[in-house]
């Protein structure tokens, strides 16, 4: 008999110190709350791009920067939301709460979108705390092509509209800077093939592309060393900033090739727009600081970024003339393109149709018993709709702010006392179980991962 | 390339190996966890580190956790990743039928060998396959995906009907947010937190995980009855080799070239060659029953299509999944330059990618076979311990992918919608895959026909795009033509 209730013994001992643990957690998440002080929680940089790309380069050579002096206390996180010309992630930002814990990492596509249509908010639906960097911006073609400048490219498209192919996003801002170029040479046109990044790249290469525009950063890793046969290689024909960069010294200039195009790209941190003062300032200032420190200086120089830094007045009035640079220019109706949703909802009701129809096919009775086959009884239903419950009040408890700590032992426990039913001697490992993990999973994500928990 | 293996064969290198590895495996193995995740966790964890130590550490944990994928799908019917959905057709029967170890026995395999094909392809052909993959076009793609498509109706279920109407309905479903074509928001009703449509994740987690975990909660009311296991240990002969040796070879190869592909490999290179198995298979109608050539195809071609992936990101500096899209923000944030010119620049970063790559696959095979018998054993602990704990596992994954609380409703929301689906025989791999490759599709639909000027034929005349229809035909064509011949043959 004292060997059991050694057990339970001991596994009291382990729970109600776990218990304890649990509870001087809370208490200490609780006593160390102080609204005043910015920032009390890592910091959100939202790149709207897929990880591995211009902006997110760009941001995470900051982010690396900021953690290592860590002069606000806190890390700065970089997340990756791509998608839909940028504007998953920089509705996210626009939408978050002005507390400057979620800023976007975004580049003059910003405006682009807006203008295009895409969505309803540009510059003025946020507050810009800074510009960290500005782009030089390319015009590429493959390394055997036929067009050696703009001019020849242009001319082309002037004689034969809709032949060249070019690889832009439709309202991105290289889709505008070609509308400029365009509008250069009366009854040129392009034909736009939406292409970003490395698929730019790969399309050029491949013939299905004639050109496109890259940043130096993305032309200077993708540009394949001078040996290499021309058709496995990419050249750049025109520049389109000032003067020629100190990087590719060979490639002209639009200005030299006596066009009237000029565009570069610039970098911004943008925060929800109601975000105060306060926080707006030391943002400002810490990105400042980071933009002045040799590291970052020689990192952005390494991808052809000049270290550019605007803030308050200065840079409004920078965006200020950036947008009206681009509402001079238009944006045609979209490529006439099925509509796809109709045709996928059509197809599945036509479907649906047909599985109601057929349901009495040959092969539907030889079927070999699936799990979903088994008869349910009435016992096991109930059991089952308890946890659903269980695992929908869990997740709404979550929701609702209660603390992860308390929140989830709480429905371990209940759910493992429901299936097990109720059985008294598992109780007390249910409990630890329940505690030890949840405090194990909050050690894990909160201090090594710096990811919060709900 | 000497350096790069001197640097491996370190003690801090083998430990980093191991560590990473065995890592991968069981956050690979636990359901509601993926190897995506925490190799995007643990990035910024390595900003201090050596870049080589660096790059070391995050390949064996992708390694590791691909592999550690097929436990949980093989035991738990509750794969990881949409690459292991395969291995639940044939595992899962298997490890039922009371032979868990040997079914995890043939994975492990499989998996080394396409692990190690897959290698000697990117150790030694990296840059001419590369350029393989400029050679590829949207209609191409789009073909390719088309082919994914009907592949997967066809091998996921017992209707043929049902398979496709469960894939449209994956395609549907996977349509809200904004569009990756023209950037229009569509069938968000309004709902501004579906402008970002709904995640793989909490979808994938939902539609089996969370399905099955309430499958099995409602099935432990009744009384038990419990296979025994067999204690076979890992139960692999000389004669396996013999047995499935055309298949490993044949899968991996698939598995290599269609993981070169960017965007797509991953996801289908285990669903093409389980389907040529099947259609080159003298017995398919075992397939989905338990069938040791069902696994080997799936894990033999998933595990290739690591390989095959690495070598566009190491050739030329092109992600092929979002794992490698992390790894290549790694390159990038530890001052290298990602392109075709990384060999040239950093042959020694290169050589230890490719290195890590070879030693990571063989540590999963120590650590998988070392632990095979635990892991047996998981199917044993009590349910009450083991289900409430990987519900808990769903919500924080549904959850850290993007801190939102939308994602895991969301994972509730498709994990009912799996158990409505399959109570009414409906199967949901096709789901799936259809939710994963129907935006890809569309996307290269798109730019294909912007580039034709709305001209549909070149799907037709363009030649690859072809080749991959005829391939779907056949594969549909041969199972059929070869029931028919077999009736006809009875009758006469």
């Amino acid at each position: 008999m004292s060997a059991p209730s050694n057990k339970l013994k001991i596994q009291g001992i382990v729970l109600l110190a776990l218990l304890l643990i649990t509870a001087w957690r809370l208490i200490n998440t609780i006593s160390t709350d102080q609204p005043n002080q910015f920032p009390q929680k890592p910091i959100q940089i939202v790149v709207p791009y897929l990880a591995g790309g211009g902006t997110d380069t760009f941001a995470r050579i900051l982010q690396k920067s900021l953690n290592r002096e860590g002069s606000l206390g806190e890390e700065f996180v970089v997340t990756n939301k791509d998608g839909g010309s940028a504007t998953i992630g920089s509705r996210q930002v626009k939408d978050a709460p002005p507390d400057g814990y979620q800023l976007l990492c975004h580049h003059e596509g910003i405006i682009a979108t807006q203008l295009a249509g895409v969505v309803d908010y540009g510059p003025e639906a946020f507050r810009p705390i800074a510009q960290t960097g500005s782009i030089v911006l390319l015009m590429v073609v493959r390394a055997d092509s036929k067009y050696r400048n703009l001019n020849e490219l242009l001319e082309a498209a002037q004689k034969n509209p809709n032949t060249i192919r070019v690889g832009a996003n439709q309202g991105s801002p290289a889709y505008f800077i070609c509308k400029q170029l365009l509008g250069e040479f009366p009854g040129a046109d392009f034909n736009f093939i939406s292409a970003g990044g490395a698929k730019r790249y790969t399309y050029l290469l491949g013939g299905k592309l004639e050109a496109g525009i890259f940043s130096l950063a993305e032309y200077v890793s993708f540009r394949n060393s001078s040996d290499t046969p021309a058709a496995d290689n990419i050249l750049a024909i025109g520049n389109f900033g000032d003067k020629r960069h100190p990087t590719i010294p060979e490639v002209a200039t639009s200005t030299e090739q006596n066009l009237k195009t000029r565009a570069e790209n610039a970098y911004y941190i943008w925060a929800p727009k109601d975000t105060p003062d306060h926080i707006a300032d030391i943002l400002a200032r810490t990105f400042h600081d980071t933009l002045q420190s040799p590291e970052v200086n020689q990192e952005l120089q390494k991808l052809s970024i000049d270290p550019t830094f605007r803030s308050g007045e200065d840079l409004r009035e920078h965006l200020a003339v950036r947008v009206k640079a681009f509402q001079e220019l238009s944006v045609d109706a979209k490529t006439e393109l099925p509509n796809f949703p109709v045709w996928i909802i059509g197809i599945v009701v036509i479907l649906l149709v047909a599985v109601l129809v057929f349901k009495t096919e040959p092969e539907a009775a030889l079927e070999a018993p699936t799990p979903s086959d088994r008869i349910y009884s009435k016992k096991s239903s109930i059991l089952g709709a308890t946890c659903l419950a269980i695992l929908i009040a869990y997740v709404a408890a979550l929701q609702f702010k209660i603390p992860f700590g308390i929140a989830t032992p709480l429905s371990i426990f209940l759910m493992g006392l429901s299936i097990s039913k109720a059985k008294q001697t598992q109780w007390l490992i249910l409990g630890i179980i329940g505690l030890g993990f949840s405090l194990a999973l909050e050690m894990i994500f909160t201090q090594l991962f710096s990811v919060a928990l709900p | 390339m000497q350096e790069a293996l001197l640097q491996l064969a370190t003690p801090t290198g083998l430990i980093l190996i191991l560590f990473g590895t065995t890592l991968g495996v069981f956050v690979g193995a636990i359901p509601g966890l993926t190897g995506t995740m925490l190799i995007a966790l643990t990035l910024p964890l390595t900003f201090g580190a050596d870049p080589q130590y660096a790059m070391t550490l995050l390949i064996s944990i992708y390694v590791g956790a691909i592999s550690g994928g097929m436990i949980s799908a093989t035991l738990l019917r509750m794969p990881g990743t949409p690459a292991s959905i395969v291995t639940t057709f044939d595992g899962y029967p298997m490890a039922q039928n009371g032979q868990p170890e040997r079914a995890l026995g043939l994975g492990i395999m499989a998996s080394v060998t396409g692990g190690l094909i897959s290698w000697c392809f990117l150790l030694t052909l990296a840059q001419p396959i590369a350029r393989y993959s400029k050679e590829f076009g949207p209609f191409d793609y789009f073909s390719l995906v088309m082919m994914a498509l009907v592949l997967i109706a066809t091998i996921g279920g017992k209707s043929i009907l049902r398979s496709l109407f469960s894939g449209f309905l994956g395609i549907l479903l996977a349509m809200p947010g904004i569009s990756v074509a023209t950037g229009e928001t569509r069938l968000t009703f309004g709902f501004t937190e579906l402008n970002d449509g709904f995640q793989l994740l909490p979808v994938l987690i939902g539609m089996f995980a969370v399905n099955q975990i309430l499958r099995d909660i409602i099935d432990s009311a009744k009384p038990q009855s419990t296979t025994p296991i067999a204690t076979q240990g890992l139960a692999l002969k000389i004669s396996d080799i013999k047995n499935h040796g055309l298949n490993l070879i044949r899968s991996s190869l698939i598995g290599t070239w269609i993981g070169i592909l960017p965007g797509i490999g991953a996801n289908i290179g285990s669903v093409t060659a389980y389907s040529v198995a099947r259609s080159t298979s003298r017995n398919p109608e075992k397939f989905g029953t338990g069938c040791e050539d069902g696994i080997v195809a799936a894990e033999a071609a998933n595990n290739a299509t690591i390989g095959g992936a690495l070598i566009p990101l190491v050739a030329m500096g092109i992600p092929g999944s979002v794992v490698e899209a992390v790894l290549l923000g790694a390159l990038v944030i530890h001052g290298f330059q990602p392109g075709p010119r990384l060999f040239e620049q950093s042959p020694e970063l290169v050589y230890t990618i490719i290195f890590t790559c070879l030693f990571a696959n063989l540590a999963m095979a120590g650590i998988m076979c070392c632990s095979i018998r635990t892991l047996a054993w998981l199917t044993k602990i009590p349910r009450a311990f083991l289900l409430p704990i990987i519900l808990t596992f769903c919500v924080v994954g549904s959850f850290a992918m993007s801190n939102r609380m939308f994602d895991v409703w969301v994972m509730i929301s498709f994990g009912l919608l799996g158990l409505f689906l399959e109570s009414k025989k409906i199967p949901l791999a096709p789901f799936v895959i259809g939710f994963v490759l129907g935006p890809i599709a569309e996307e290269n639909l798109s730019a294909g026909l912007m580039g034709s000027g709305g001209d549909w034929t070149p799907i037709f005349t363009e030649p690859k795009s072809l080749a991959f229809l005829l391939i779907a035909v056949l594969l549909l064509a041969i199972p059929i033509c070869r029931n028919r011949y077999r009736d006809w043959r009875s009758q006469s």
